[in-house]
């Protein structure tokens, strides 16, 4: 069930929507001509609220209500649109502001205008060099047709855009992070409360949304609540642009409405068109690095925010990795923990000792082949440690790997430590 | 210094801000380009400009991963070795690399061409093996394709290109079926009353080399060398690309630079208050 209209990945449909002119022609602006000329701040943070647009960075909170959390009256405030897209298996963010900018930025606008506020940045990642020089070609035709800068369309309003590029750092998709970066420090996470929206960049109220969720409010301003509402669930209405990789035939970014089963995604001819060498499925990981993993008797969960939680993981990012049965799980396990120790910013003992020691183990399990029969325990340990104790969500994103590998797959740590502490012992014996 | 010679980009960029502090991401970046790494003068240089203490951009230099504090090649090389990447070639691919120039990862070829390194996910994964060359994308790299892609990077700085570890002038690439190399085109569209051109800018690289080759430009391509100087925010400096000579080599930590000298091992900067 392909969609018929795309709200997302127009350049799907479009495929020179980057193109300011093919963009225009295909109504682009007009959402944002039809908010600042015919709508109030108010009207528009009730339809996003409505529409029931959900956080599509990760944690999946209604945008419309974190905009309501700004206190009256204070000002200036910030919009800040997260574009650090780092989680393994996730790259939609990518695909859309190389591809489809201008949506992005009216997106942008629209939302900058419903929450009242005059500067925005886009934090894009430092690795994504290319693409925000698409972003900053695009904002300068936005400044040249009057859609940015003084008295926007000649309504009154204006706002100031600009790319900021961070410089090689996944903590600072972490939004305290990002604001801490922005103000050019080292990008550790915040304390919180107090909440970006009371106390956010330079100490002012700041909403911080992604890409995907921001690229969504012009169709929601342009088309209305209903027809928004047409697409997905009761609950997680619209669509996802799920990031599909591994070892499948044809990975790649799909928009589907909420609730598909996974199994149609990855087997769908239209989608990822099964398992190269049809080789069966032995892991899925459904929302990034970060999300507990599946197994391949569980395909048949549909891939919105409530089915996944049902299933006991998460939505995420919407980066779908699928793993076939070469893979070892506690390899698998290794490479993702060595990811999350990497990316430890240091400011927390739990993450930063935890992810340490994860890694140590596992390596030398997986890679050094000297596993030791106490090993499976002290893999537990260390992660209830952490669990529940860091400061922000790296750290606790770090269990995920290393519980879902042992409570999955116990018996192939058992294997490991076993097979090893045997030829150990072998080796030490016959010296 | 900076300030004197690129005064009006800096300025530029401070105004976005409500705090200056915070252009110091792109000014190291600049900095970076312009210098070829953050030496401990370079990263003392932008903390005056900021009126920063100098241990705050010690911290950030060190925090974020894309800021080299020690000489790089022209050309530096990042695998991702992450999931997926990992199960899908990577490590061959990283195995070539290394087997053909002779280096391991963090380290510098005997000619000062390339570094390599690993990275973690680049948020592509659709398109795994994925590699960048200073922050351009290079998608679908295959141990097999190793070579071409070295070749062609090669011939980029044979060719004179100004070439930016920063990223400042990335394009992306791909891989066509019969296994060259070709850069991924962008259609953007014009620049409404503006003379910069967006359609393509493929440009960019044909007219750098042409600068740096100081051959006399034709009238087309001197037009288009306008556009891209009014596009490219931050101009590469001349002296930083002059062919093939390494500009830092007497600086201060620059005579660490011999080839083979893994970076790792060598003393990193350290933060000194002001």
């Amino acid at each position: 069930m392909a969609l018929s209209e795309y709200i997302v990945l127009r350049d799907v449909q479009i495929p020179d929507i980057a193109d300011f002119d093919v963009y225009l022609k295909h109504g682009g602006y007009e959402a944002l001509r039809q908010a600042v000329k015919h709508k109030t701040p108010a009207e528009i943070v009730t339809m996003v609220r409505d529409a029931g647009l959900r956080g599509r960075g990760g944690a999946g909170f209604p945008t419309g209500v974190k905009w309501g959390f700004l206190p009256k009256g204070v000002y200036p405030r910030y919009l800040l649109c997260n574009c650090d897209e780092s989680e393994p298996g996730t790259f939609n963010n990518h695909q859309i502001i190389d591809r489809n900018p201008h949506q992005l930025i009216e997106g942008i606008i629209i939302s900058a205008y419903a929450i009242e506020c005059h500067t925005a940045y886009i934090y894009t990642r430092g690795e994504f060099a290319a693409a925000s020089r698409t972003l900053e070609h695009a904002i300068a035709q936005a400044y040249a047709s009057g859609f940015l800068g003084k008295n926007i369309l000649g309504s009154g309003y204006d706002l100031d855009l600009y790319v900021h590029r961070g410089a090689g750092a996944y903590i600072c998709g972490e939004e305290t992070a990002l604001m801490e970066s922005l103000e050019g420090k080292i990008g550790q996470p915040r304390l919180k409360p107090p909440f970006p929206a009371v106390a956010g960049l330079y100490g002012k109220p700041t909403i911080i949304n992604n890409v995907e969720t921001l690229i969504n409010v012009p169709p929601i301003v342009e088309k209305g609540v209903a027809w928004y509402r047409s697409f997905g669930t009761e609950k997680s209405p619209g669509t996802k642009a799920f990031s599909l990789c591994g070892h499948v035939n044809r990975p790649g970014n799909y928009e589907l409405p909420f609730g598909v089963p996974l199994r149609e995604l990855i087997y769908s001819p239209e989608y990822g068109g099964g398992m190269r060498e049809d080789r069966p499925v032995k892991i899925v990981v459904p929302g990034g690095a970060s999300a507990p993993w599946l197994t391949g008797d569980q395909l048949d969960v549909a891939l919105d925010y409530e089915s996944l939680a049902a299933a006991g993981t998460m939505l995420g990012s919407g980066g779908v990795i699928v793993l076939n049965d070469t893979v070892s799980a506690p390899h698998v396990a290794y490479k993702m923990d060595e990811f999350f120790k990497h990316e430890s910013c240091g400011k927390c003992t739990p993450c930063r000792e935890g992810t340490h020691w994860l890694v140590r183990v596992l390596h030398r399990m997986t890679e050094e082949h000297h596993g030791h029969a106490d090993d499976i325990p002290t893999l537990h340990d260390i992660y209830r440690q952490m669990a529940g104790n860091c400061l922000c969500l790296l750290g606790e994103s770090a269990v995920m790997p290393i519980k879902s590998a042992l409570d999955l797959f116990p018996e192939e740590f058992e294997t490991l430590v076993k097979v090893q502490h045997a030829e150990h012992r072998l080796e030490l014996t016959s010296r | 210094m900076l300030k004197d010679t690129h005064t009006a980009e800096i300025e530029a960029i401070r105004s976005r801000y409500a705090d200056q502090r915070s252009a110091v991401l792109p000014l190291l970046y600049i900095a970076q380009d312009t210098y070829g790494y953050l030496s401990r003068d370079v990263i003392r240089e932008v903390a005056d400009i900021l009126s920063m203490p100098y241990t705050d951009v010690f911290e950030v230099v060190s925090f974020y991963t894309l800021f080299y504090e020690r000489p790089v090649g022209k050309w530096v090389i990042q695998v991702c070795d992450d999931v997926p990447c990992c199960y899908l070639g990577a490590e061959e691919v990283i195995a070539v690399i290394k087997q053909q120039l002779d280096i391991s990862e963090e380290q510098i070829t005997q000619d000062g061409m390339f570094t390599l390194q690993r990275v973690k996910c680049l948020a592509a994964c659709d398109r795994a093996p994925v590699v960048q060359a200073n922050l351009e994308y290079i998608y679908n790299v295959t141990p097999e394709r190793v070579d071409t892609m070295l070749r062609e990077l090669r011939a980029r700085v044979e060719s004179g290109e100004a070439l930016s570890i920063s990223g400042h002038a990335a394009e992306d690439y791909e891989f066509t079926a019969n296994g060259t190399m070709r850069l991924i085109e962008r259609r953007l569209g014009d620049i409404p009353g503006s003379a910069t051109s967006g359609v393509q800018r493929r440009e960019a690289h044909k007219i750098n080399t042409q600068v740096q080759q100081s051959v006399a430009p034709e009238p087309a391509q001197a037009v288009a060398e306008q556009r891209i100087a009014a596009e490219s925010p931050v101009a590469p400096s001349p002296d930083r690309s002059s062919a093939g000579a390494h500009p830092d080599l007497d600086n201060e930590d620059g005579s660490a630079t011999p080839a083979h000298a893994a970076q790792q091992d060598a003393p990193r900067a350290e933060g000194e208050s002001a």
